[in-house]
């Protein structure tokens, strides 16, 4: 069946798949690589430089202006950074932002491990599950933030099947509870992006040879036995993988956000992405905005930073 | 072969897969039946799980309402367009980064990766003016450029992973036999990473076909606009008929899921990760 | 071999280059709004909000007798599905420098508009004197700040009575005889609530407006004005405006007023009262439209619709959609020209939805005077709450945060009105 060739996943920045002898090779011609790496980089190299560097510049630039949107603006300083600082919903919204990203990034680093490992077995109907836990992610989230907040209202699907089984007496506001609302938030997050992280440990799996399960059910270990002792260790890397694009993919939260709840009730989901959009494009404050856009950017990145450092120690 | 569960166990987890599931796949389900229903049955109490009554009548008047088709014809351009530019430029910068020794690869590679951090939003005014500055306002290919840029720390991910995994012993065959790295990566490494790049190519259409904020900006006269611009008239507020925005979401959904359903082997096969197939 | 590489490189170069090239001519960016000199014809581009979805003929059909009328004048519609969209898809456009010529707004946007200089004062296009004569004062007035009136108002709407009689028949309650004033719309909720369990109405702090319920239940229900004359000082944080709005607090805790009107928004609370959940709702008559195609017939069928139920002030809140010329227009004579006539065609609108005319002489006119919904639209004086200020939408998130915290029992009514006054005197102050 399948034969890993090239070890597990390994993480970002580790220079993953170069093995032992292709860079003995690459020093063989270390002289004439550069020319060719140009030309074959060009292409990357102008799309995100010119599409996602320059303009990450360029907000810089407009952070230090009072700059509405429609004219440049005026350069004031370092003033809007000042006032983010002392800002009440700047700091609301980094919690929220930090809040959204840990249990996102928990859930979706833990749950799809068991699940891949279920679906990787010769269970009954398998391809199904593993399509169906699947699907959400290539529906687009403006449909299914509306098909979801059609069965979360105060009186939609989910609290009439709730009620209509006894497990609630009233109708749970998913949406307009405040307490509530945050967690409902983070349940589509993880529904939506469920199977992605269900895909990496899946490929992840695939790699580890049939003779490892062969040989611990010889043993005589169990099926909870052979996932902590065999599948969850030989997993690290991809686990490690999954907690860095999780938290960095969620911490950037804002399609669900503004189709479910619009940042509320009383700001109670209201991160950092939907107060940028918010500054921007209601209240025209594009200085402002983009201040925040940087700061959360040197935050997410040296929280990610951090995440991964920790990630590459542990494995 | 792989199965650690006993029967009872097995049972279980079929069981607890099942419901699971139904979980994942109910808000795709309740969009189906309203699509079919009667019109008014949305608002019934209690809510209908099934139609009573299916008609496909939502069906037919979405798609032969006013500029529909023109939506999906622009969606699939975009889509198409970002993915041919996407793996296009990914193919090459991954064989560079996986096979190509030179200073500051590893700088190289991590500035794409850290692109990953950027929150979209925050840059959309600068995007726009760059579109704007390039003509490329009010055109799908301003749609394209920056979609395929915002995707390109995943993909280049990919492919660097794909190349990094093919045997090392195969460039110095080519090598010895004096091919530049430019024959070597056309037509000695091109057919052996096709796989991975088929991955990243509908990863890609799924993620572009979603997009609807940036279209939102850039484009301009309705003729261009995309299906999820589209899907916001029906959503119209003095008009909005839940059946039939429900029927639009379905068809806004469905070429996607198809491609998924249909190119499945791609997304399991392990080419996310680097973990090919022997 | 080393030639040969560095020709293989440039190759690669060149052909990207050349897939670049190929791309970007793909897409030329159609050059509407610019008038095209040499056959002397003017392109107007008209943006309407959410008028696509029911209205497409409407719409053609005006422009087509316009330019029917104007030969030479070419009207590229398009149509945008919320205001909040206007605001960003404006701002893309005037960057870009293909401003569109007629801009559908709203009295939420303008203000912030015409601060940023987006919008041009109509009085630098021609003299406004005459124009103002032809609609309704109010109307008029909405469009008019600092003296300086930036748009010609479209249509209009005023808040209406929307009730379930069958709920008022099950409570006990006459379904002829629905509430007229705010003290007779708790009292019923009451009844309806304490008979049937449901919720005696909806009113959510949130709409399409963002912020009319918000100002209607402080200026026009509690009668307290939201701002001092010189628009610089918050003045709702009264005794008064404290205890009438304890009556939603209640209302909210012991449900006589459901709980989507905390963080719903209206089309929630449309749901509601579709499903029959809730026994009334206060808005623009043209949600009957919408009620209509949602709501099956039998439910459709209990749908009752009265004046808004009166307030001290004696005026009913209103809204209302604008038509306003970007600065960057290259033909502002024609578009203010093209505005005027379609504010014009608002009969025609009313034919499909119940919506007011803003001229004076349609409001007057038989013909929309026998259309549904005119009698109730036309039953009470209007008048428009909200502050004209360019921060308004800060404001009004603001207050609605406030009020929000005090439904949800998080501060007092008191304390609620304090915290957002305190804010917009900083936000003024700015």
């Amino acid at each position: 069946m399948t034969r890993p060739r090239n070890g597990t996943p390994s993480l970002p920045n580790e220079s993953p798949g170069t093995t032992r002898s292709a860079d003995a090779a690459a020093t063989r011609r270390r002289r004439n690589g550069g020319p060719w790496a140009t030309a074959f980089l060009a292409p990357i190299a102008i799309l995100v430089g010119g599409f996602v560097l320059y303009p990450l510049v360029d907000t810089f630039q407009i952070s230090l202006t009072d700059s509405s949107g429609f004219s440049r603006g005026d350069a004031v300083g370092m003033s809007n950074y000042s006032e983010l600082v002392s800002s009440p919903s700047f700091r609301g919204a980094l919690v929220n932002s930090i809040w959204i990203s840990a249990v996102v990034t928990l859930v979706l680093a833990a749950a799809p491990l068991p699940l891949a490992y279920v679906i990787h077995q010769r269970i009954p109907f398998r391809r199904f599950f593993r399509a169906a836990l699947y699907l959400p992610v290539v529906v687009p989230i403006i449909v299914s933030s509306v098909a979801w907040k059609f069965v979360l209202d105060e009186r939609g699907l989910a609290n009439y099947v709730l009620q209509a089984l006894g497990l609630i007496t009233e109708p749970v506001g998913w949406l307009s509870d405040p307490a509530i609302a945050i967690w409902t938030v983070c349940f589509v997050i993880v529904w939506r992006s469920l199977g992605i992280y269900l895909l990496i440990y899946l490929s992840s799996l695939l790699t580890v040879p049939d003779e490892l399960f062969e040989a611990a059910r010889v043993d005589g270990a169990g099926s909870v036995r052979t996932f902590a002792s065999v599948v969850v260790p030989l997993m690290r890397p991809a686990i490690m993988l999954s907690l860095v694009v999780s938290f960095a993919s969620s911490m950037k939260a804002f399609d669900e956000i503004y189709v479910l709840t619009g940042g509320g009730p009383l700001n109670s989901t209201k991160n950092v992405g939907y107060l940028i959009w918010e500054s921007a494009f209601k209240n025209l404050e594009f200085g402002l905005a983009s201040a925040m856009a940087v700061a959360f950017f040197v935050i997410v990145a040296v929280l990610v930073g951090g995440l991964g450092m920790i990630a590459r120690r542990t494995t | 072969m792989r199965n650690q569960f006993t029967l009872p166990g097995r049972v279980c987890v079929v069981i607890t897969m099942a419901l699971l599931s139904a979980l994942m796949l109910l808000p795709l389900f309740w969009l189906l039946s309203v699509s079919i229903q009667r019109s008014g049955d949305v608002f019934a109490v209690p809510p209908p799980i099934l139609p009573s009554d299916p008609t496909f009548d939502h069906y037919a008047y979405v798609w032969s309402a006013g500029g529909v088709q023109g939506f999906f014809l622009n969606s699939v351009i975009v889509a198409v367009g970002t993915v041919v530019g996407n793996v296009g430029c990914a193919t090459l910068a991954g064989f560079a980064l996986a096979r190509l020794p030179f200073r500051g690869r590893q700088a190289a590679f991590g500035t794409v990766l850290a692109t990953m951090l950027v929150p979209f939003p925050s840059i959309m005014l600068s995007l726009f003016v760059v579109a704007k500055n390039l003509g490329l306002y009010g055109s799908l290919v301003g749609v394209v450029a920056p979609l395929a840029a915002a995707y390109a720390w995943l993909t280049v991910y990919i492919m660097k992973e794909a190349f990094a995994a093919l045997p090392v012993e195969l460039e110095e065959a080519a090598h010895l036999d004096g091919c530049s790295p430019l024959t070597t990566f056309l037509h000695v490494m091109l057919p052996l990473v096709k796989a991975p790049m088929a991955t990243s190519a509908i990863l890609v259409f799924t993620l572009t076909w979603s997009e609807f904020l940036w279209p939102l900006l850039v484009l301009r006269l309705p003729e261009d606009f995309t299906i999820t611009i589209g899907l916001q008239y029906f959503m119209s507020a003095l008009t909005g008929n839940w059946h039939n925005i429900a029927a639009v979401a379905i068809l806004a959904s469905a070429p996607t899921i198809t491609v998924f359903l249909l190119l499945q082997r791609y997304f399991f096969s392990g080419h996310l990760t680097g973990a090919t197939k022997g | 071999m080393r030639i040969g590489k560095r020709v293989a490189v440039t190759m690669v170069a060149a052909g990207l280059a050349a897939t670049l090239a190929a791309c970007s001519s793909t897409g030329t960016p159609e050059s509407s709004g610019t008038p095209s000199s040499s056959s002397g014809e003017i392109k107007l581009e008209f943006w309407t909000i959410n008028l696509k979805e029911g209205y497409t003929p409407y719409i053609d059909g005006l422009i087509k007798a316009y330019e029917a009328k104007n030969p030479k004048v070419k009207v590229t519609w398009v149509d945008i599905s919320d205001y909040q969209q206007t605001q960003s898809r404006l701002l893309a456009a005037l960057t870009s420098g293909e401003s569109p010529d007629v801009v559908n707004v709203t009295p939420f946007i303008l203000p912030l508009l015409a601060d940023k200089k987006t919008v041009l004062p109509l009085s630098k296009i021609g003299p406004t004197d005459s124009i103002a004569a032809d609609y309704t004062e109010g109307f008029w007035n909405a469009g008019v700040l600092d003296g300086e009136a930036y748009a010609v108002p479209y249509y209009g709407s005023s808040s209406a009575l929307l009730y379930n009689k069958s709920l008022f028949e099950k409570a006990g309650l006459d379904p002829a005889k629905p509430p007229t004033t705010w003290d007779e719309v708790f009292a019923a909720a009451k009844t309806i609530h304490a008979k049937t369990g449901k919720a005696g109405f909806v009113q959510t702090l949130d709409d399409f407006n963002d912020a009319g319920n918000t100002a209607d239940i402080l200026a026009s229900q509690a009668g307290v004005p939201l701002l001092a004359g010189d628009n610089k000082k918050a003045t709702f944080n009264t005794p008064q405006a404290a205890a009438y709005f304890d009556n939603y607090v209640t209302g909210v805790k012991d449900g006589w007023i459901s709980k989507t009107s905390i963080n719903g928004v209206t089309l929630d609370g449309g749901k509601e009262f579709a499903q029959g959940e809730v026994a009334m709702m206060f808005n623009g008559p043209w949600l009957l439209r919408w009620l209509e195609t949602n709501s099956s017939p039998e439910v459709f069928k209990q749908i009752g619709l009265a004046s808004h139920p009166k307030s001290p002030t004696g005026k009913v809140n209103a809204f209302l959609q604008q038509l306003a010329i970007p600065a960057g227009s290259k033909n502002p004579e024609q578009a203010l020209d093209f505005a005027r006539y379609v504010s014009g065609t608002v009969i025609e609108l009313a034919k499909s939805a119940a919506v007011l005319p803003t001229k004076k002489q349609d409001v007057a006119n038989p013909e929309y005077l026998s259309l549904f919904g005119a009698d109730v639209l036309t039953s009470q004086p209007i008048e428009f709450f909200w502050p004209k200020v360019p921060t308004e939408a800060k404001l009004l998130e603001s207050l609605r945060l406030q009020m929000q915290a005090a439904l949800l029992g998080k501060k007092s009514s008191t304390q609620a009105l304090d915290d957002a006054a305190k804010e917009w005197d900083a936000i003024l102050a700015e």
